[in-house]
């Protein structure tokens, strides 16, 4: 027995609004996902975390997803739904580790991240480059020696966790066998 | 104190914090609207049309460069670079056999080319078409590679490019901005709160600086009405010694001010009341003492008389001896008489006869009754009119001039000076006398103390006593061995 368990979704509207508009500014977008498979007493049995980076090359427009262990071009936008929907062949756990186990049921957890960290971190330095926020003072004469650093004051309450822009959603699957998955009759 | 204190700390917060109120408020309200000054739709379509403008004139140039790959003629025995164009700065020019081999480079000085590998070849099979342009944007790098049919040959011919660095930077740049924008607006509520939380932290280390002064202010402010509330404590115990130390010159330290002062008048006036009913009593006794000696003297003097004229005077040695005992009892008597009237003078002291006078005349007065001792008088002019008993002012002089000329038997001048000092008049007798022991100094205007071998002292007594009840006081300072100076102060009423 090398089969594997393997599940799919379908994520209709993955690239719009912001997410669309993300890409588009050619900033990465994150996307995690997080399958828990469960036993009938929804106790984990197994765990598979897949992490995708899409960027947009506005320049020579072209879609990159990267994926530890494989990356992925797209010449439109099209083509890069089209692989996400559906979305094929997640593999969760080899056949035989849950073969005997009953009522299992599978809990995806969907994360996208708009503002990564590096992103936030661009913005905290481009915040506090005194350039670009602080006027010059009036003229010479008038400095009296005092010099109030705000951005200096204002950067104690940035916190790189505070910068992430992000979201999550969460599907359940219904309760199912292994023997059943090969049976769909019999087991409904 | 500590309420008033810890109202005093409560009204400075609340004057503190009652406008930092609808300052935030207002300061919230600013940074917000500021914020949205640079985030809001119109912005991020500007930037968006200026990103997408960018990459048409990126595109544009990719096709600019394929063409002019396009319009070079090669011959490889004589290879030329085309010239450079608006944008382009052409770096190297090859051409490859069919199967990918180099036959022939032709480089711009200074800046050599590699040749391509199979995977450039592979990607323009994969194309459509039969050229593409590879991009290094970071390299500034751009390769426009062609197949062609030559002499029924087939090709490859590439072109590497290099596109003008401040188009790449400028384009590069309206991107950044873009990005950030869109970062701006992925949070839009959070720059603001940073810097409202900045404006927050400000505002507490200034209502803290604030509590501070207040803390320090009202500490300063309660500290004298504490001090002087223990003072009317210490008062009320009858401490009159106790004095609140000396404050600033606001209406606190007056308070103060005139604390130490009632404290000191209420000494004065205790000792005063004390002094009066000591004096009181010492006159009952004297005049009693006066009565009980007074009156026995004239039968024992009569008796005596009547005991020396029955003697027939038959025995000379005793009619002698009777004669002595006579003249001794006599002496004796009279002495006890000259008590009794002082006694009965100190135990009479009649009431004050007030009435208005100049004190000079009296003075003067005074010192015509010593024509023997030179009295040198210093008066001054300013002297105002008083209110006194003229005999019993007369009388306290009279007093202070005998003492100062037993005092000094060395025949030097006294000196009696009078002069203004406002609410007083002042009068200094000085002798250049033996002096007074400071021990002795206290004690001297109290009766029945005297420094003299003869005298009952009572004449300073009666001295401070007349004094006193002209509201005046009178006091000594002494030296020994180099005199003493007796002062005395009438009020100017």
């Amino acid at each position: 027995m090398n089969d594997t368990l393997a599940y799919r979704f379908n994520c209709a509207n993955l690239f719009s609004g912001n997410v669309r508009k993300t890409l588009f500014s050619g900033l990465p977008v994150l996307i995690e996902l997080n399958a828990r498979l469960l036993d009938e007493n929804d106790r984990l049995v197994s765990l598979t975390i897949n992490k995708y980076r899409l960027t947009y090359d506005i320049w020579e427009d072209r879609y990159l997803q990267e994926n530890p262990g494989r990356n992925r071009s797209f010449t439109s936008l099209k083509a890069l739904e089209k692989w996400w929907n559906p979305r094929d062949s997640l593999i969760i756990a080899p056949v035989k580790t849950i073969a005997d186990a009953q009522n299992l049921a599978i809990e995806l957890k969907m994360r996208i991240i708009l503002l990564t960290r590096t992103q936030g971190q661009k913005l905290k330095d481009w915040v506090f480059s005194t350039n670009e926020t602080e006027e010059n003072l009036p003229g010479g004469n008038r400095d009296t020696g005092f010099k109030l650093d705000l951005n200096r004051l204002v950067s104690l309450f940035f916190r790189r966790s505070d910068v992430i822009e992000q979201f999550e959603t969460k599907k359940n699957s219904d309760r199912f066998n292994v023997t059943g998955l090969f049976h769909p009759k019999k087991n409904k | 104190m500590t309420k008033i204190r810890t109202k005093l700390i409560l009204i400075f917060l609340g004057i503190a914090l009652l406008p930092l109120v609808p300052i935030i408020w207002l300061v919230n309200d600013m940074v917000h609207q500021s914020y949205q000054i640079g985030v809001n739709p119109q912005v991020e379509s500007v930037l968006e049309s200026g990103v997408a403008y960018s990459r048409e004139l990126y595109q544009r140039n990719k096709t600019l460069l394929s063409e002019a790959l396009a319009e070079t003629v090669v011959n490889i025995a004589q290879l030329q670079l085309p010239d450079d164009s608006e944008n382009w700065r052409f770096l190297s020019l090859q051409i490859y056999d069919g199967n990918g081999k180099l036959l022939a480079q032709k480089d711009r000085v200074g800046a050599a080319a590699k040749p391509l590998n199979a995977s450039h070849f592979s990607q323009l099979a994969e194309t459509a078409g039969q050229k593409i342009v590879f991009s290094d944007r970071a390299a500034n790098r751009f390769i426009a590679l062609e197949m062609r049919r030559q002499n029924g040959r087939k090709i490859f011919v590439s072109l590497t490019a290099a596109l003008d660095e401040n188009f790449l930077k400028n384009s590069q740049h309206s991107l950044d901005v873009y990005q950030l924008y869109r970062t701006l607006s992925l949070s839009p509520a959070s720059i603001p709160r940073k810097f409202l939380y900045a404006f927050l932290l400000l505002s507490a280390l200034v209502v803290l600086a604030t509590v501070g002064i207040a803390v320090r202010l009202s500490k300063r402010l309660t500290q004298p009405i504490g001090e002087l509330v223990k003072g009317t404590q210490e008062v009320g115990r009858g401490n009159l010694d106790y004095r609140v130390a000396a404050q600033n010159g606001d209406e606190i330290g007056e308070l103060v001010r005139h604390f130490n002062r009632m404290a000191g008048e209420l000494k004065d006036f205790q000792e005063k009341t004390i002094y009066l009913e000591k004096m009181a009593a010492w006159q009952e006794i004297a005049r009693r003492l006066a009565h009980e000696i007074k009156n026995p003297l004239t039968p024992i003097q009569l008796t005596i008389q009547e005991m020396v004229d029955q003697y027939d005077g038959s025995d000379g040695d005793y009619q002698q001896l009777l004669q002595e005992c006579h003249t001794i009892i006599n002496e004796e008597i009279e002495n006890l008489r000259r008590l009794v009237r002082e006694f009965s003078d100190f135990g009479r002291m009649p009431a004050l006869q007030l009435s208005d006078a100049h004190l000079p005349p009296v003075i003067e007065d005074v010192r015509k009754l010593y024509p023997h001792r030179e009295i040198e008088l210093k008066i001054e002019n300013d002297i105002p009119p008083l209110k006194f008993d003229e005999d019993r002012v007369r009388r306290v002089l009279i007093n202070l001039i005998e003492n100062a000329i037993q005092a000094d038997s060395s025949g030097q001048p006294i000196i009696i000076s009078a002069r203004n000092s406002g609410n007083f008049v002042e009068i200094n007798v000085r002798d250049r006398g033996g002096g007074i022991a400071s021990t002795l100094q206290q004690k001297i205007f109290q009766p029945y103390v005297t420094t003299k071998k003869q005298g009952v002292g009572l004449g300073l007594a009666i001295t401070r006593k007349i004094v006193e009840e002209h509201d005046g006081t009178i006091r000594v300072d002494s030296e020994p061995g180099k005199g003493s100076v007796f002062t005395v102060r009438l009020p100017v009423k």
